[in-house]
Formats: C-alpha cells, sequence, structure tokens
C-alpha cells in the first residue's frame, strides 16, 4: 500500500511518499508558489530515489484546501490526471487538518487567506474541533487556544501576541505532505477514498472577489 | 492519436486527433457564467475549468470509442491566455502524460488558431496567418511551423471592440454574434467610421480609437430601432474594414501565396465574403476554418499538436504555461 502525497496550499510546496502509515521519503522545497513547474518533478524524483514506479502507487493524498486557489487547482488537475490515467483513488485532505495533526493541546491552525482573512479551524490534539472557515485577522488572533500553527500565526504573530499572550507560536514545519499522507491513508482505512475524478472537488471557503462584489458574502 | 486540451480563456475543450483527422471535439463555453458580469472573471472561469476538465476529457474520449490507454500523446495549450485557466489544463495535461508515460507537447493557442484553417486541407505556403478574436487580433508569415508575427493589435483586439461597444448598449456578452444579427439589413455608410492607420508607419491593428468614437456616438445620441441597426451594421462594417485595410498592405508588403483568417471573429459572415472577394481580387488561396473551428476549441491544439510531435517537439516535466506571447497586444518585445 504505497501512497503518493502533496500540499500544493501553500507558499511550502511538499512532496511525500508513504508505505501505509510510514514516511518512505519527503521533498520539500522552500521557494514560493512553483507548484505548477515543480509539482512533477518532485514527484518523478522522489519515485527515482526511492526506485519506485509511478505504477507501484495505490493512492494519490493532497489538500483540497483551504489556501492559495491557484495552488489548489494545480495540485487538483494534477491529482485528477493522475488517478485517471493510473487508476488509482484519491483521498482529499484539508490543508488545515495536515499542520494540525502533530500539535498537542488546543491549537488554532491558519492559513494566510490575504485581503485581512485567516483561513483557520481549532483542534484539540491533532483532531478538528471546528468547521474550517475564513475569519477576519482579529477573529483569529482571539481565538481561545494554546498554539498556533501555519503562515497565518507567524504573519500575524504581533497581533496574536497582543490577543493572546499566553499562547505560543509552533516551531514545527509548515511542510506537510508527510501528514497529508497519514490523513490520507485513515480515509483510506475507512472507505473514505475517492474512486471517479471527476469527484474531486477543491475547498476554496471564499467566493471569488468579482461575486463578492456583487452578491457580498 | 492523442488527447488535446484547451483552457486558455472560458471554454473547457478537449478533443481526439489522429492522423489530421478530428476524432472527437468537445468545448463546454462558460459564456453563461458571465453574462451577469459582462465579461470573463478569471477566477470563476478557472475554477469552472476544474469542475469540468476530468468530466469533458471523459466525454471526448468516449465519442471518439476510444480509452485513456489508447492516446500516444497528449497536446495542451502552453500560452497566450489567462494563467489561472491555463494553468488547470495544462497541470492537468502534464499529469496526464506523465501517468501514461507518453509525451507531452505544448501549443501556441494563437497558432493553432491560424492551422485551424487548414484541417481538412494542405496550406500552400508562404502563409499569411491572420487570427481575429476577442483576445488577439494578430497576422503571422508562416512556411510550416514557423511563425512570425507581422502585426498585433496595440490596444484592443477586434472581438473586444465588438464586446465592448455590445456592452455599453446593454446587448449582452459577448457582442460579436449580437452585432452580427442586429446588424442585418443596417446601413454600413450610415455612420463614417474612418479607417485609423498609426503614425508611426506599423501595420499593427489598433481599435480602442474605433472603440472610443462608437462610445462617444452612443452617449451623446440615443442610438435606438432603425438607427440602431444602421449604427452597428456601420461599426461592423468600420471594425473589419480596418482588417482588409491590413491585409491589403501585408499581402504588398510579404507577398504570400494564401491567406487564412481565423478566430472567433472569423465566423462573422460579413467578414467571411470580404475576405473572399479580397483574395479572389489578389489571386491568393483563402483558408476559412469551420465554423465549429472558428471559436476556442481543442480540436486545432490537437491538430497543431500533432505536427509538432512529428517535427520533434517535446516538453519536459518543468514545463509550465505562459499568459503572453510576442503576438499579444501592446507586446513589442517578448523575452523567451
Ligand atoms: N458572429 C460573430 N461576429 C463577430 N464576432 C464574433 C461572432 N461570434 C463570436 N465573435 C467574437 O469572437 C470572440 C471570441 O473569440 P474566440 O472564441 O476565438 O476566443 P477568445 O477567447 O476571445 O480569444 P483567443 O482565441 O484569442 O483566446 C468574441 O469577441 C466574440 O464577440
Amino acid at each position: 500500500m504505497k501512497i503518493l502525497a502533496w500540499d500544493t496550499s501553500t507558499a511550502y510546496p511538499s512532496v511525500a511518499v508513504l508505505e501505509a502509515g510510514g514516511l518512505l521519503g519527503e521533498i520539500n522545497l522552500n521557494i514560493g508558489l512553483f507548484h505548477s513547474s515543480h509539482l512533477l518533478p518532485t514527484v518523478d524524483y522522489l519515485l527515482r530515489l526511492l526506485s519506485l514506479a509511478k505504477e507501484d502507487i495505490n493512492l494519490i493524498a493532497a489538500t483540497i484546501g483551504p489556501g492559495s486557489f491557484t495552488g489548489i487547482r494545480v495540485g487538483l488537475s494534477a491529482a485528477k490526471a493522475l488517478c485517471f490515467s493510473l487508476k488509482i483513488p484519491f483521498a482529499p485532505v484539508i490543508s488545515l487538518d495536515a499542520l494540525g495533526l502533530k500539535e498537542m493541546g488546543k491549537t488554532a491552525v491558519g492559513i494566510d487567506a490575504k485581503k485581512g482573512e485567516v483561513f483557520a479551524a481549532v483542534y484539540l490534539n491533532g483532531k478538528r474541533e471546528t468547521q474550517p472557515a475564513s475569519l477576519s485577522v482579529e477573529e483569529f488572533a482571539s481565538l481561545p487556544v494554546e498554539v498556533f500553527i501555519g503562515d497565518g500565526a507567524l504573519r500575524f504573530r504581533e497581533l496574536i501576541k497582543s490577543k493572546n499572550p499566553g499562547a505560543k507560536i509552533s516551531r514545527r514545519s509548515l511542510f506537510s505532505a508527510a501528514e497529508v499522507g497519514l490523513l490520507g491513508f485513515e480515509l483510506w482505512k475507512r472507505d473514505q477514498v475517492i474512486e471517479d475524478p471527476r469527484k474531486i472537488y477543491p475547498l476554496y471557503l471564499r467566493a471569488s472577489d468579482a461575486e463578492i462584489k456583487k452578491w457580498g458574502k | 492519436m492523442l488527447l488535446a486540451i484547451e483552457t486558455s480563456c472560458d471554454e473547457t475543450a478537449a478533443a481526439v486527433v489522429h492522423q489530421g483527422r478530428i476524432l472527437s471535439s468537445v468545448v463546454r463555453s462558460q459564456v453563461d457564467l458571465f453574462k451577469e458580469f459582462g465579461g470573463i472573471v478569471p477566477e470563476i472561469s478557472s475554477r469552472r475549468h476544474l469542475e469540468l476538465i476530468q468530466v469533458i476529457v471523459e466525454e471526448t474520449l468516449s465519442r471518439a470509442g476510444k480509452g485513456i490507454e489508447d492516446m500516444e500523446a497528449v497536446a495542451a495549450t502552453k500560452k497566450p491566455g489567462l494563467i489561472g485557466s491555463l494553468l488547470v489544463g495544462y497541470s492537468y495535461a502534464k499529469a496526464l502524460a506523465y501517468g501514461l508515460g507518453v509525451s507531452l507537447v505544448g501549443v501556441d493557442h494563437l497558432h493553432a488558431h491560424v492551422y485551424s484553417a487548414e484541417i481538412g486541407r494542405k496550406f500552400r505556403f508562404p502563409l499569411l496567418g491572420v487570427v481575429v478574436s476577442g483576445g488577439h487580433t494578430a497576422a503571422y508569415m508562416v512556411e510550416g511551423l514557423s511563425f512570425r508575427v507581422v502585426a498585433r493589435t496595440r490596444d484592443d483586439a477586434a472581438g473586444e471592440a465588438l464586446d465592448k461597444v455590445a456592452k455599453k448598449l446593454g446587448l449582452g456578452y459577448p457582442g460579436g454574434p449580437v452585432i452580427e444579427r442586429m446588424a442585418k439589413g443596417g446601413d454600413p455608410y450610415a455612420y463614417d467610421f474612418p479607417v485609423v492607420r498609426l503614425k508611426d508607419g506599423s501595420l499593427d491593428f489598433s481599435y480602442s480609437g474605433l472603440k472610443s468614437q462608437a462610445i462617444r456616438i452612443i452617449e451623446r445620441e440615443e442610438v435606438k430601432g432603425e438607427k440602431l441597426r444602421d449604427f452597428l451594421a456601420s461599426f461592423q462594417r468600420a471594425v473589419m474594414d480596418q482588417i482588409i485595410d491590413r491585409l491589403d498592405a501585408l499581402v504588398e508588403r510579404y507577398k504570400p501565396a494564401s491567406l487564412a483568417v481565423t478566430g472567433g471573429v472569423s465566423i462573422n459572415s460579413h467578414l467571411r465574403e470580404r475576405v473572399e472577394k479580397f483574395s479572389a481580387q489578389k489571386g491568393l488561396a483563402l483558408y476559412l476554418p469551420e465554423k465549429r473551428f472558428c471559436g476556442d476549441n481543442a480540436a486545432m491544439i490537437g491538430y497543431l499538436g500533432e505536427k509538432l510531435l512529428e517535427a520533434g517537439y517535446r516538453e519536459d516535466l518543468f514545463s509550465t504555461p505562459f499568459p503572453r506571447t510576442e503576438a499579444s497586444k501592446g507586446v513589442k518585445q517578448f523575452a523567451k
């Protein structure tokens, strides 16, 4: 049972291969949003390093959002095509869940959503307790938690400190493909994977600016 | 046999092409989504492409009676276009080729428009290839697979001018087809829009002056009823006048053996009649695309894609789409 996993929802591109729940390898690139050019070369290189053929992969797990709209689409377009051509299922993973997975205690995960908002959810010992939502920066910084993680936490560090003096900013890495793979494996065990690539959907959490302007939120 | 994918603008399209023959071609237009906005919204368009890409690919394969494993290569539009839209089709195509273990070929959307006129025929070279659409108005001298831009628009594209004037009149989007329909029977010389030539002597196109002139008239007088028909007939005539004017000068300068007029606006019967007359006068062979290949489609991407593959073109895993080309509007120099 081999899983190819990736996260393209943030500026922390990350690709991993797992054997069931165990990590075989992970490549992280601190290059920003270069998913379109770098996702497949990274996949290809990692498979070669592990002496695997793409036909050895049994499942693709990838983040469906929230995060960079373009990043998500690049990742999911590739996922659809790979699942279709290799005839394997897809495990949809929420980007926030992967980042929150390994934090202990009460944690807020936040991905910078730009325009004064943060895509966020609250976790207890790695388990999500709230629906992912697009919060104002103030709402996010005021969440009653012990730990903040994500590029939203880094970006709004000062505001968090002022609203939430007791809380810590996690120092954990923001590259999350290994966690995406783990969560994908859980979905596979629970038979919650997607067999039909037409049914792989993104999770944007926010309408386009044009729609917001026209109809409000 | 290859699968072609086109998502450069607001059409999600796929086609199966084999040795120059189009086995199937599916185009799903997003036009309805944008009627309320009076034009394309890139983010909405990108979202729609992602929803549709797999659906359209499967529909295209089943219409051709083929399976995905029958595909020996994948072709996709690489440039130019809306980058968010291009990224969906190109990322899909790149991963598909990788998954199948076949070659990927990246296709220039405008070159493909030119070649849409060759489907089922054989070009005679040197060819003056013209693309007239909503995003572009450009001319190339073409010799096989080599394209040299000889004119492009400095500002608006011809279709864009039609779209913007229609929008100003509240006639909806896209404007080209509405204007053609409503201009029928109107007097094309009721309003005299003069042909604009650029002061620097270049043969580039320019439609912003004509568009502004039309909009000023709309703001000044009430253009309605009979008058509207005359106004639209005159405006349409003027848009096409400029094309014929430039073709005339380009033919003088570059002495092509033949002429192809392509792109979304080339479906317009007024334009078709005029280029037919023009090429007959000049003794040029004329190629006009079949109507179903005028607007954006993937058949033309696959058709040119096959030729590029035969000539040895391939994309590597790092390749990524690009929003502009040397024929994009306003581009003077293009760094590869
Ligand atoms: N009957 C018609 N007469 C005139 N113009 C038309 C007609 N039908 C469509 N058009 C115009 O064609 C344009 C659409 O062209 P097309 O489908 O080739 O794609 P595009 O997305 O505008 O541009 P590009 O091909 O450069 O990416 C629109 O501007 C539209 O108004």
